[in-house]
């Protein structure tokens, strides 16, 4: 009891750095809960504002100008160097086009490749993309003119080339897979978990393991596996209160999206997650006596885990390689567990119990190679 | 006789090709301030990290209080305090919670806890840094909350690893002073030093150790005579004959004499009234001399004469 004790006085003089690791990660949770719910849905291709001055008005320079309005969006300006300056100043147009008399017939002809007048804002990256419109638009219809066809056929082979698009779509939206925002936020949750337990929790299981206070500890009647035992539950304890905040978080933030046949699982699924990762830094603590190490140990673990588990890339998008690799991982089975929460059904009862076992397992398996380190370590 | 706390056979212990102990033996009787005295890496702290059970040693037997000392000697170790040589507390804790907590290791009971707390604290004379945490304290008041909280359970067996190490004059009088008062309330004490003022000072018996090995063990009088050293004269001459050195090394007990940078040192192997004989010698002979000084011999002549180097080396 006393070590219960005296670990959470050291608690309290650790609270700064638990509310600063609790706030940031917890930030980060959001952010990327928020930010996954706000992904775009479907590509939509950039415009710019030109302003077109047609003086040819011929069919390829009408031709030219129909292109250009479907591809971008065309504005009305006044026909004057000043007008157009002020246009481009205040963005209302962002190219200024005047197509010259004898257009057509300079192309026709090929006497000159373009004289188009453009008056555009230096160095824009929009002007570039309008530059490459036009220049795509008339290289087609040359095309189509070096072929033997009309002036007029060639350009509606050009219109027909220019319209063909490429389809884009997103991986889990064409597999039917929406999640709630919930979701990415709990999916998250273990890389906080690992970086606040071994960051937070950590620094304390070293200041009980140092050589003079284990050493002191060690002669003292208490023994090595009551004390581990009881710095291990004091450790569970200040974990359930980190459990539980990122609960309560969650059921204020996400309430829309919480179901009361899921929520418990979740609640679970997390709870079994903290214990693996206390067991992680409970064994981490023991292998070394700087708490400078703890913070190599929280990014390789903590970063290797998300990446390689589904947690910062999702699942889908990983190769199989990768995804055989994370299975070794505690992670890969609470990633599956939350997964299957949001598919919830009956069938989806045995991914969910496959995936708390395992993490149990994991979980069970570091702690008694811990506590055997521990009693190991008790004489040098 | 006083029956025996702490007994060690034989004991060796290696690491790797140095040998640390080598068939080391100690017989530390109850109510002993016993000092264990050598230079640094002699084998003093291995010897008590051997004898606490949080050192495997390769062959040898300890027993303390009677039985075999082993990690799980749970009853033993309910009865022994240890000051380590380095500061081991925790820095998030203040004073009266360090010794709270290493107290409550021990002590279940809470008022009965929190009066040797008070105990301890006034005893190290901590009572005005009470709330104070270890980083707010002076090197001297650290040590003396080390000793706090290796003591505040009352144990009967204390061993106090280098306790004035780094301490100021004035705290380690106090120290020492302490550790005879705890002697008096009973405790048998186990102290290593490399200062061997503080060893002649408080010990009750001492074995003096270098490179693992128990070289010579008794009270400080017993450890004096078992060298040749009994006295040395210091004398300041300006001038020395030669007739006149041959003369006094043929006087009674003396073995050995040098003169060198105008200082003459002469030394007894016994005798008494030997300032007194050298002195007249000198008149009679006319010659003037100046400062004299007599010294009797110190555990560093000891040491010196039984391994051939200095304490201090």
């Amino acid at each position: 009891m006393t070590v219960f004790k005296t670990y959470f006085k050291i608690a309290k003089k650790h609270m700064g750095n638990f509310i600063m690791y609790t706030a940031i990660f917890l930030s980060i949770t959001m952010f990327i809960a928020q930010n996954n719910i706000n992904n775009v849905e479907s590509y939509a291709g950039s415009t710019v504002r030109v302003a077109i001055f047609d003086e040819d008005n011929s069919d390829l320079s009408k031709g030219l100008t129909t292109y250009l309005d479907m591809q971008h969006e065309l504005v009305t300006i006044d026909k004057d160097l000043d007008a157009i300056r002020d246009a481009l100043y205040i963005r209302k147009a962002e190219y200024v086009i005047t197509i010259p008399q004898g257009f057509e017939t300079a192309v026709l002809e090929s006497i000159s490749e373009k004289n188009l007048e453009v008056y555009k804002l230096p160095g824009s990256v929009t002007a570039q993309f309008v530059d490459l419109s036009i220049d795509t638009f008339l290289s087609t219809y040359k095309a189509y003119l070096a072929g033997g066809f009309s002036s007029a056929q060639a350009y509606e082979k050009t219109l027909q080339t220019i319209e063909a698009q490429s389809v884009v779509s997103f991986y889990n939206k064409e597999s039917g897979n929406t999640f709630p925002r919930i979701h990415y936020f709990y999916v998250y949750i273990p890389y906080a978990l690992i970086s606040i337990t071994i960051l937070c929790i950590g620094p304390m299981l070293i200041g009980f393991q140092r050589t003079q206070i284990k050493d002191r500890v060690n002669c003292s009647k208490v023994s090595s596996l009551k004390k581990n035992m009881a710095l291990l539950s004091a450790s569970s304890l200040y974990t359930l209160v980190i459990v539980l905040f990122y609960f309560i978080i969650s059921l204020i933030l996400y309430s829309s999206d919480v179901t009361a046949d899921t929520i418990l699982f979740r609640l679970l699924n997390v709870a079994v997650q903290a214990f693996v990762c206390l067991s992680f830094t409970f064994l981490f603590s023991l292998l070394t006596k700087k708490v400078a190490l703890l913070s190599m140990f929280s990014n390789v673990f903590g970063l290797g885990s998300s990446f390689l588990c589904g947690i910062f890339v999702p699942r889908e998008y990983l190769s199989d390689t990768v995804a055989n690799i994370g299975r070794f991982l505690p992670a890969y089975w609470y990633v599956n567990v939350e997964n299957a929460i949001c598919e919830f059904s009956p069938k989806v009862y045995s991914t969910i119990t496959t995936g708390y076992l395992v993490q149990v397992l994991y979980g069970v398996a570091v702690l008694v190679i811990a506590l055997v380190i521990g009693q190991y370590q008790r004489r040098r | 006789m006083s029956e025996s706390v702490i007994v060690v056979e034989n004991l060796v212990k290696r690491y790797k090709e140095l040998i640390a102990l080598d068939h080391f033996n100690l017989d530390i009787k109850q109510g002993e301030i016993f000092g264990l005295l050598g230079p640094n890496g002699s084998g003093k702290t291995t010897a008590i990290n051997c004898i606490l059970a949080l050192l495997n040693y390769d062959k040898g037997n300890v027993q303390v209080f009677g039985e075999d000392m082993k990690p799980d000697s749970y009853e033993q170790k309910s009865k022994i305090g240890v000051v380590m040589q380095n500061v081991a507390v925790f820095d998030e804790l203040t004073v009266y919670d360090n010794i709270d907590f290493f107290c409550g290791l021990y002590i279940k009971d809470k008022k009965l806890r929190k009066q040797y707390v008070e105990e301890a604290i006034e005893f190290v004379d901590l009572a005005d840094y009470k709330k104070f945490y270890p980083k707010k304290l002076s090197g001297g008041l650290l040590r003396r909350l080390n000793i706090a909280c290796g003591i505040a359970h009352k144990p009967t067996l204390i061993f106090m690893d280098e306790p004035t190490v780094a301490v100021d004059p004035q705290s380690r009088n106090k120290i020492l002073e302490g550790i005879q008062e705890l002697n008096r309330h009973g405790a048998t004490i186990v102290y290593t030093s490399h200062y061997m003022e503080e060893v002649e000072q408080i010990c009750t018996r001492i074995a003096i150790i270098d490179k693992g090995k128990n070289l010579a063990m008794g009270t400080t009088d017993e450890l004096k005579k078992m060298i040749k050293k009994n006295e040395t004269i210091s004398i300041e001459l300006l001038d020395l004959p030669e007739t006149i050195s041959e003369q006094i090394k043929a006087l009674p007990h003396v073995y050995d004499m040098t003169y060198t940078d105008n200082l003459l040192k002469v030394f007894y192997s016994g005798g008494k009234h030997n300032l007194i004989r050298l002195l007249d010698f000198l008149k009679q002979e006319d010659i003037s001399f100046g400062r004299v000084y007599s010294e009797r011999p110190t555990l560093n002549d000891v040491f010196l004469e039984i391994t051939g180097t200095e304490l201090r080396d």
